[in-house]
Order: structure tokens, then sequence, then C-alpha cells
């Protein structure tokens, strides 16, 4: 059984999850579940990073929290962007 | 500090985020098209390399806090040489973008490219010039296990770095 550092899982995580996109992108694939799949892995990456490696689980709650709502905030914006622009489309 | 610091920095590319998602919401073709000619693979090395860079900054600031100076100095020279490797891609690939004759007022789509990724790698380079004078003061002992807060401060900016790369990769390189 590996005994891997939190910090280096985490970096494995990142970087499968980085190579995921990169293979969407050159496969060229689109649609709402593929944007949702990348938003979402865009989620996780972003809270790992401010997690395990800012050391954000270790400073008050409510910069965490301010971590939160940013990244909830962007990423739903974009998503809401690819609604407006499917809209004006269909 | 730090913290205010680095939220203000992530409201700002927040705001570039939203302004490039909504700008392409009323030119999907447009964004759709260009984005194709952008070079993904550099895209996502230059990600592997940021988000490597940021582990060894990790492990720089796990090495200090078990006093262990000389390994501290390391894993930063280590990151920073990373930061070096993102900075010849970006510029590989704006030089290819520049002979291919394409500016910042070529379109709407390469207007927020040049400008959102341009302003990151200025982003970059302070940040390895942080992490240099990180690295300068860990070799000479300045740092310890009881004080450190100069090595944690650096490390928070270069994962805010990161981290905003994380975004702009996909956002811009990938989604359609």
């Amino acid at each position: 059984m590996l005994n891997l550092r939190p910090c280096t899982l985490t970096w494995l995580v990142l970087v499968s999850l980085t190579l995921m996109a990169l293979a969407i992108g050159q496969a060229g694939l689109a649609g709402w579940g593929i944007l949702a799949l990348l938003l979402v892995s865009t989620f996780v990456k972003t809270w790992l990073v401010a997690e395990y490696f800012m050391g954000l689980r270790r400073v008050a709650l409510r910069w965490r929290l301010i971590m939160a709502a940013y990244l909830v905030l962007v990423l739903s914006g974009i998503a809401l962007a690819w609604w407006l622009a499917a809209r004006a489309a269909a | 500090m730090i913290w205010i610091f680095i939220y203000a920095e992530l409201l700002v590319f927040g705001i570039l985020f939203l302004a490039y998602a909504f700008a392409r919401s009323r030119n999907v073709v447009l964004f759709n098209a260009s984005q194709l000619e952008l070079n993904r693979t550099a895209g996502a090395v230059n990600t592997l390399v940021l988000i490597t860079s940021s582990y060894f900054v990790v492990r720089a600031v796990a090495a200090i806090r078990a006093d262990r100076a000389e390994a501290c100095a390391r894993w930063l020279l280590a990151a920073v040489g990373l930061g070096g490797v993102f900075v010849v891609v970006k510029l590989s690939e704006f030089a290819a973008k520049s002979a291919a004759g394409i500016g910042l007022s070529t379109n709407t789509f390469y207007m927020f490219y040049w400008s959102m990724t341009f302003f990151h790698f200025m982003h970059v380079l302070l940040g390895m010039v942080i992490l240099l004078a990180v690295w300068w003061k860990a070799r000479q002992g300045a740092y310890s296990a009881s004080e450190h807060t100069g090595v944690e401060t650096g490390a928070s900016y270069w994962h805010m770095v990161d981290l905003v790369w994380i975004i702009l990769f996909p956002l811009v390189y990938v989604m359609r």
C-alpha cells in the first residue's frame, strides 16, 4: 500500500485532471456534459490547491468561505455565459 | 495581510474570466475558431509545470517547518526552475502568434487571449522574483522552524499564480 503525503496525492490528482482536460481539448469534445465535467474538475483542482497547497484548511473559516464563494461565482458565471450563448444560437 | 492581497488579485482575474465568457457568448463562432489556433499542448504543459512547481513550494514549506533550511532552499530553486520553463514555453507561444501576425487587435478573442495570458505571465515573473528572494534568504539561514513567515507568504503568492492558470487553461484553451 502506497503511503503518499497528502500534497503528493493532491499533485497526482491535479496532473490527472489536467491530462483529462488536454485529452478533451485535443479530441475537440464539446456539449453540456463536457462543459460540466471541465467546470467541476476545475473547481476540484482549484479547491485542492487552495486547501492543500495554500494551506487554507489551516486558516480562519472566513478565508475558506471567501475562496469557495469566489470559485462558485466565477465558474457558475462561466456556465451562465455558455448557457446564454446556446440560447442566443437556438 | 497576504490573504487580502491574494483575494484582490483573484478578484481582478475573476472579472477578466467572466468578461471573456460573456464576450464569447456574443461571438461564439469567432471564439471557437480562434481557440482552435491555440497550442493546447503548450497550455497543458504549462499547467503541469505550474502544478509541479507549486508542489515543490509545498515541499519547501514542509522542509522549513522541519528546520531543514537547505532542503527548503533546494525545493524553492527547483520551483523557480520550473517557473523558468513556464516562461520559455509561454514566450515561444507568444512568438509563434506574433510571427503569424496575430496580436491584441486581431479580434476580440485574441484581445482577451493576449491580455489575460500576458497579465498572468507578469505575475509568474513577479512570483519567480519573490521565490528567488525567499530562496536567497533561506540559503542565508534567515528562516527556521519557528520563524518562516517569508517562506509561507512567498509560497501563497506562487500558489495563487498556479490557481489562476488552472482556471485560465480550460477556459481559454479547451472549453467550447
